[in-house]
Formats: C-alpha cells, sequence, structure tokens
C-alpha cells in the first residue's frame, strides 16, 4: 500500500488522483428512468480539497459513490490513480474500497453494537493487518481527531460531533488516497464543523490525501481549493 | 475482530438472540422430550413382551393341530361312575389337555431345530391345561321322561341336544369359556351356582369346572423358554434333578387367588404335585405366562403326549441371526409355524399401545410441526434481523468488506443463536423428560400376544385357530402395568443439536446472501 503521496514525486503527482470521462448515471424509476448525472468530465489532482455543492437531488451523493467505487456509471468511465475502476469485477473493487478509499457518511453510519475503537477497526478487517495491530492503529486515529477519551464507548453514547469524528477516524485509519465526506458538518454546530473542516483540511495538506466533500454550507466550501457544482446531473466548475 | 462483532451482535441485541434461540429451545426441548417419551414406551413394549415371553428367546416354532385332540372337550362319565345317593349322582374329573388348535412338535424336530445353523439353543415346552369338573348332578335315569314331557309341553319335541347327554349343561358353559374373546384371567372358574332340583324336583344338579394353564418346561434347560423372564418370589426354582418328580412352582398372582403356598399341593391331571416355589416375572409387574410350571417329562407322561412338545423356544446366535433362522426353519419345518420376537412387538394391546401409538402418530406429527415452525420463525425473526441491518452491512461493504465475509459473519450469530437455542432446548428437554418420570403415569399393557402370532403368521385359517397353542392363550391375555421411563437418547440430543445449527447456518446465509447481493449504495440507502 503506498497511500501517502509524497508532493515531491512529481511523476506521480503529474497523473491526477480521478480522471471522470463523459460520466452518466440513470437509475430505473418504473417505466421511466431518473437521469442523476449527465455527461460528467473531471480531473481531480492529489492532494485537493475538493468542495461540491448543489441543490438536493442534483446528483452530489451519485458523483460521490460513483468515485468510491459504490455504484458503477451507466456511461464513461473512471480512473482512479491510473485503474479504470467503473469495470472493475466486485471482488477487485472491494479490495480498492478497502485499500484507498475512506468514506465519511452523511449519517455517520456507524456499527452501533460496537465501541468507537471496534467502528474504527472495521475498515481494518479487509486487510491483513493484525488485530493487536488493528487496535493500535484505531487508537492512533482516534487521537488524531481528539477521540481517545472516548474510545470504549458506544456510538449511542456520543454526541453527534462525537460520532462525526469516530467515522472520520474510520476513514483515515487505512491511510487512504482519497476521503470522500457526503455531508460530513450537516448536523453539527459551528465549532464542531470548523474542526472537522480543520481536521479534513490538514489531511489533504499534511498526508497528501485527496479529500473531496460535498456541503451545503459555504464557509466549508470556501476552505476548498477546487469547488464543484452540481445542478439537475449537470457539472458546473466554478 | 470476527469474535469482537460477533460477541457484541449476540450481547447488544440480547431481545433478538433470546426470540430466535427460545423459539429454537422449545421446539428442541419437545422433540426431546417426545422422543425420549416414545423410546421409553418402546421400552416398556418390549419389557412387557420379555415378561411373558422370556428374554433369551429369539423365535418360537408351533404347530396347528391336525389330529383330534383340539377338538371340542367333553367330560366322559360312564353310567355307573361317582357315587349316587337319593336323586343326584356327585362326579369329578381333572384332566390335563392341549387346548383347541394346538399341535405337537416330535422330538425330531426340535433336535432338527437344534442342529440348524445359527441356533444357540432350543427347548421344547409343553402347553396344557388343567381342567377340572366337579359336580352333582341328578340320576339321569329319572328325568328323561319328565325332560321329555317338558319339552312337549312348551312346543319343541325336536330338541337338537339330546337330553341323554350328561354334561349339556356343562358343555355349553365351558364352551361359553372357550371362546376366543380375550379375557383377563387366565384361569377361568364357572362357580357352583345353587342347587336346582330336578325337573321333578326330585335330585339337585351342582357342578363347577376350574382350568388354569401348566406348562411342562425342559428342566435341563430353563434359560430359554417361558421361566427365563422370572424371577422366584419365594421357595425354589425347578432344577435338573427335578425331572421325573412330582414337583410344581406356581405364578405369583395365580398362588394367591387360589391359595396356594410354597409345601402345599396343586392337583394337575389327577396328580397332587408338591408345590416348590413361586415365580413372578423378573421385569414388569404382572402375571407370568402360566400358571403352573412343571417337569416336561413329568407333563408329557400326564398329558399322553410321550416325547412331544407344544412349543420350541429357539435361541439365535445374535440378533442379526434371527431372521435368517427364521427363514431356514421355515423352509424345514413347513408345518409350523415360526414366530420371531419382531412379529410379537405389533401384539401389544391395551392403552400402553394406545400411548405408543398416539406418540408415535401425535406426537411425531407435534414435533415435526413445531419443529417447523420454530424454524421457521427462527428463519424470520433471523432475517427481519439482518433486514434491520442492511444499512450496517452496506457499510461494512463500502468499507471494503468482502461477500464472504458479510455472509461469514451473519451466519455465525446466526448459527450461534441457534447453538443457545439448541443447548437451551436440551437442558429443557431433559427437564421434561425428568418431569415426566417424575410425575410418569401408570400404563397398562394387555399383552394377548400369542393371538396375534396368528394374524402374524402364514395366515392359515381364521385367527382363532392358526396359532397353535397360541389361540388357545389368547382367551387369556394378561395385563401388564408398566412404569414409563422416557429414555434420554444422545442421538436425538445430537440431532436435535444439530438442526438448531443448519437451522442457524441457513437463516444466516439466506440473509446474509441477499443482503450481499446489494450494491453498498443501495444497501446503505435502506432506513435503519
Ligand atoms: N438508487 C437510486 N434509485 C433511484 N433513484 C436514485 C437513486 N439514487 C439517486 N437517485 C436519484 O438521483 C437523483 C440524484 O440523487 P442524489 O442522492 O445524488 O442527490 P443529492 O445531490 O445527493 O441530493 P441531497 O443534497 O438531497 O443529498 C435524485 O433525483 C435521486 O432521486
Ligand atoms: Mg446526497
Amino acid at each position: 500500500m503506498t497511500t501517502n503521496q509524497s508532493p515531491m514525486l512529481t511523476d506521480s503527482a503529474s497523473i491526477s488522483m480521478y480522471e471522470l470521462d463523459n460520466i452518466g448515471k440513470e437509475f430505473p424509476k418504473g417505466s421511466s428512468t431518473v437521469i442523476a448525472l449527465e455527461n460528467v468530465s473531471l480531473s481531480i489532482p492529489r492532494a485537493a480539497m475538493v468542495s461540491v455543492q448543489g441543490p438536493t437531488g442534483g446528483g452530489k451523493s451519485t458523483l460521490l459513490q460513483i468515485l468510491g467505487g459504490l455504484e458503477r456509471p451507466t456511461t464513461g468511465s473512471v480512473t482512479l490513480n491510473g485503474t479504470e475502476i467503473s469495470s472493475l469485477r466486485d471482488g477487485r473493487l472491494s479490495q480498492i474500497r478497502a485499500e484507498s478509499i475512506g468514506f465519511v457518511f452523511q449519517n455517520y453510519n456507524l456499527i452501533p453494537t460496537l465501541s468507537a475503537v471496534e467502528n474504527v477497526q472495521t475498515a481494518l478487517v479487509p486487510t491483513k493487518i493484525s488485530n493487536k495491530e488493528a487496535q493500535h492503529r484505531a487508537l492512533r486515529a482516534l487521537e488524531s481527531v481528539n477521540l481517545l477519551d472516548r474510545a470504549h464507548h458506544l456510538p449511542g453514547e456520543l454526541s453527534g460531533g462525537q460520532q462525526q469524528r469516530v467515522a472520520i477516524a474510520r476513514a483515515l485509519v487505512k491511510n487512504p488516497e482519497v476521503i470522500l465526506a457526503d455531508e460530513p458538518t450537516g448536523n453539527l454546530d459551528e465549532q464542531t464543523r470548523d474542526d472537522i473542516i480543520g481536521l479534513l483540511e490538514g489531511l489533504a495538506q499534511d498526508q497528501g490525501i485527496t479529500v473531496i466533500v460535498v456541503t451545503h454550507d459555504s464557509t466549508v466550501a470556501k476552505r476548498a481549493q477546487i469547488h464543484l457544482r452540481i445542478d439537475n446531473g449537470k457539472l458546473e466548475t466554478l | 475482530m470476527f469474535l469482537i462483532y460477533l460477541r457484541r451482535e449476540l450481547t447488544k441485541r440480547v431481545r433478538q438472540t433470546i426470540l430466535i434461540s427460545s423459539g429454537l429451545a422449545v421446539a428442541i426441548a419437545l422433540v426431546i422430550t417426545v422422543n425420549g417419551v416414545s423410546s421409553g414406551i418402546r421400552n416398556a413394549q418390549s419389557e412387557a413382551l420379555s415378561a411373558l415371553y422370556g428374554i433369551g428367546t429369539d423365535l418360537t416354532v408351533t404347530k396347528s393341530a391336525v389330529g383330534v385332540d383340539g377338538g371340542p372337550q367333553s367330560f366322559l362319565f360312564g353310567g355307573t361312575q361317582g357315587s349316587t345317593s337319593g336323586g343326584t349322582r356327585s362326579l369329578s374329573s381333572n384332566r390335563l389337555i392341549l387346548g383347541p388348535g394346538s399341535g405337537t412338535l416330535t422330538a425330531q424336530e426340535l433336535s432338527k431345530i437344534k442342529s440348524t445353523p445359527g441356533v444357540t439353543g432350543a427347548a421344547g415346552v409343553l402347553q396344557l391345561r388343567n381342567v377340572s369338573f366337579s359336580g352333582d348332578l341328578p340320576t339321569f335315569s329319572k328325568t328323561i321322561n319328565q325332560f321329555n314331557t317338558y319339552r312337549q309341553s312348551q312346543g319343541n319335541p325336536s330338541s337338537p341336544q339330546g337330553p341323554n347327554t350328561p354334561g349339556s349343561q356343562g358343555s355349553a358353559q365351558q364352551s361359553q369359556n372357550q371362546s376366543p374373546a380375550p379375557q383377563t384371567t387366565q384361569s377361568t372358574t364357572v362357580q357352583p351356582g345353587p342347587p336346582i332340583g330336578g325337573f321333578d324336583g326330585q335330585g339337585g344338579s351342582r357342578f363347577g369346572i376350574d382350568s388354569f394353564s401348566v406348562a411342562g418346561v425342559d428342566t435341563s434347560n430353563l434359560s430359554i423358554g417361558p421361566l427365563s423372564s422370572t424371577k422366584i418370589q419365594s421357595g425354589r426354582p425347578l432344577r435338573a434333578s427335578d425331572k421325573g418328580q412330582d414337583v410344581a412352582v406356581v405364578d405369583a398372582t395365580y398362588a394367591n387367588g387360589a391359595k396356594l403356598k410354597i409345601g402345599g399341593t396343586l392337583k394337575i391331571g389327577g396328580k397332587s404335585f408338591k408345590i416348590v416355589g413361586i415365580v413372578a416375572p423378573s421385569s414388569a409387574n404382572s402375571e407370568t405366562a402360566n400358571n403352573a410350571y412343571i417337569p416336561l417329562d413329568v407333563a408329557q407322561n400326564l398329558s399322553a403326549h410321550k416325547t412331544q412338545v407344544t412349543t420350541i423356544f429357539v435361541q439365535a446366535t445374535n440378533n442379526s441371526k434371527i431372521s435368517e433362522v427364521k427363514t431356514s426353519l421355515t423352509k424345514s419345518l413347513p408345518s409350523t409355524t415360526v414366530n420371531s420376537s419382531a412379529d410379537l412387538a405389533s401384539s401389544v394391546s391395551g392403552s400402553l399401545a394406545n400411548v405408543s401409538d398416539l406418540v408415535d402418530n401425535l406426537g411425531g406429527w407435534l414435533s415435526l410441526i413445531v419443529l417447523i415452525a420454530a424454524f421457521l420463525i427462527a428463519m424470520l425473526f433471523t432475517n427481519s434481523g439482518i433486514n434491520r441491518r442492511t444499512k450496517e452491512l452496506g457499510t461494512l461493504k463500502a468499507l471494503g468488506w468482502r461477500n464472504s465475509r458479510i455472509i461469514k459473519q451473519v451466519m455465525a450469530e446466526s448459527v450461534v443463536s441457534g447453538l443457545i437455542g439448541g443447548l437451551f432446548g436440551i437442558c429443557l428437554g431433559l427437564v421434561g423428560i425428568w418431569a415426566f418420570n417424575h410425575f410418569s403415569p401408570g400404563l397398562t399393557a394387555s399383552v394377548s400376544q400369542f393371538g396375534s402370532f396368528s394374524r402374524g403368521g402364514s395366515g392359515n385359517g381364521p385367527p382363532d385357530f392358526g396359532g397353535g397353542q397360541f389361540a388357545r392363550r389368547a382367551q387369556s391375555g394378561t395385563t401388564t402395568s408398566i412404569n414409563l421411563q422416557a429414555t434420554i437418547s444422545s442421538v436425538t440430543i445430537l440431532l436435535a443439536l444439530g438442526l438448531a445449527l443448519l437451522g442457524g447456518l441457513l437463516a444466516g446465509f439466506a440473509g446474509g446472501f441477499r443482503v450481499s447481493r446489494l450494491s453498498p449504495a443501495v444497501a446503505m440507502r435502506s432506513a435503519q
């Protein structure tokens, strides 16, 4: 796993993190179809912080799912770090998700029966890392989101901001190449929102991780270097 | 992580775990209990059979009557027999006879059986009935005329029953006693009624018929045959040196009813036998197969069936040889009827058999239905539990968990649920069996097995006649009270556990497979 990209390596930095070519996504709905994305072409460099904005139902989440290999586009191709992923079979796609992509979901999506540290560890299950090492790394990840004192609490015992920080720790524990965050600050107060955005910013700046954040919040969007807007399935670069 | 997640899911979702487990537990407990009771009933059946049949006996060989011996019985009194006083003649007779339909086997047939491959031992038994008649009859020379006058006055001149049959009334009663309908006691006694005057008012008639079963047993080989399943209650058993002696052991129940004691005498075939022992069945609490047992040679001499026997009890080298021996005996002795204990098992009747049928049928069906219902419910709960976790499992898929890993995790959960249910069910089942044995209902078994022999046999003739000596015994079924003990079978327990595990495996696989087929995005979209 060569996850930490050094900005100095111009050779690898010259290849974009993502290359999207003419992506289209349709969902069948009864007899008609819903067009969620249409003709989306896009290039995202390494270690960038990207914001995705747009009206509700515009296709932001759909784009994030295609970037993360959770959905396959109906048309077009997605290249991640030089690998075309939209045509990969399920097992290989799982492997890429496990190794390279960290997700932060809008509703945290923590496992309610597992403690904070165990939730973080779930991200390391598909890797060959030993249980002991996995726990060690999970604690370190919790430390980096300033939540070590809550490591053995269940999600139900944590506040929304704390749960979101667990979710971020789970995304970064595997040292991913990309972090995809869907409304990571949706339900949080301003202070917590700023904390979390600072955290994501740090990941992009210090660790060279490409961070793509879907948000309605212009304060959050302002912190990004690249601003995308999706309306009615169509991409507008701002 | 696998074990942590497994443990967390089971302990943090206690209600779900308990729900699935307890449903399975109840079903498994029911299956174990019903199974234990029904095998207990089967044990009771074989116990009841061995009590009447002989533990060491695997086969019996009998023959249907061919001669006249088994014909209607009659007491023939010469005109000068008995003592006459006034108008009444006193008579008594004590005869040792074969029952109707009973045939005899010869010594050659016995030795032929003994030399059949697979036979370890054979013992001949001569099963007889001691019938005694005693009573007073009017002097017939006086009554005949009056009788005829009487008949004519009744408008019935052509009576089919001649008045010159001295024992006509007695025969009628006797043949009633010989009816094949099972009765509950082996010995029948027609109590002498009050003296009834003759037609002229002179002389009275008063008589009784008493009969009981007598078995002549081979005193040199008592390990096979009717005495093998008995134990001596008091006195001593028959032994080899009793050969030729007029000694008898009597059944405890019969001895009690007939007020017989050790050291006392019993009149058999007109001869007095010294009672040396009282026997009872070794297992079941009932009567033994015969009322009295005497040495075979004495029985043969008294009944004028020298060297002959009515039944040959055969012991095979082992259980697997029984059917083989049965086949070869049927072939080599074509005129005989060969029966195995298995044929006998179908002949137990009474409440034991009813309960056995009930448990086998209703209980079997009930436990099957409950089992199926429990598994369906367990699967349903497992499934809905997995459904509710679709979003959670979709999240794990999004984190890169492979489908196989998710199925494995979900299956492990439901298998452990099944295991908990299985173990809990086994405990519950053991409690159920314990409770059953503690409050065990008393059951009775009517073992009129010998009547059924003819039905199970070659089908020659109606049931009343086909069974040789057994037909006679059919009239005297024995009621045995059995203490039912439900048993715990390790096979049932393993099977129940296996079923619980299988149920968990299937439910987990079905649910896990279904969820794993969803794309992670779709799975996460589902409401939690
Ligand atoms: N699995 C699906 N099946 C059917 N239609 C879908 C599916 N996923 C998305 N859509 C449709 O695609 C369109 C884009 O949805 P998407 O979730 O990407 O919007 P969004 O920009 O994330 O909106 P929001 O800001 O409300 O989260 C919507 O019209 C939605 O109904
Ligand atoms: Mg969305």
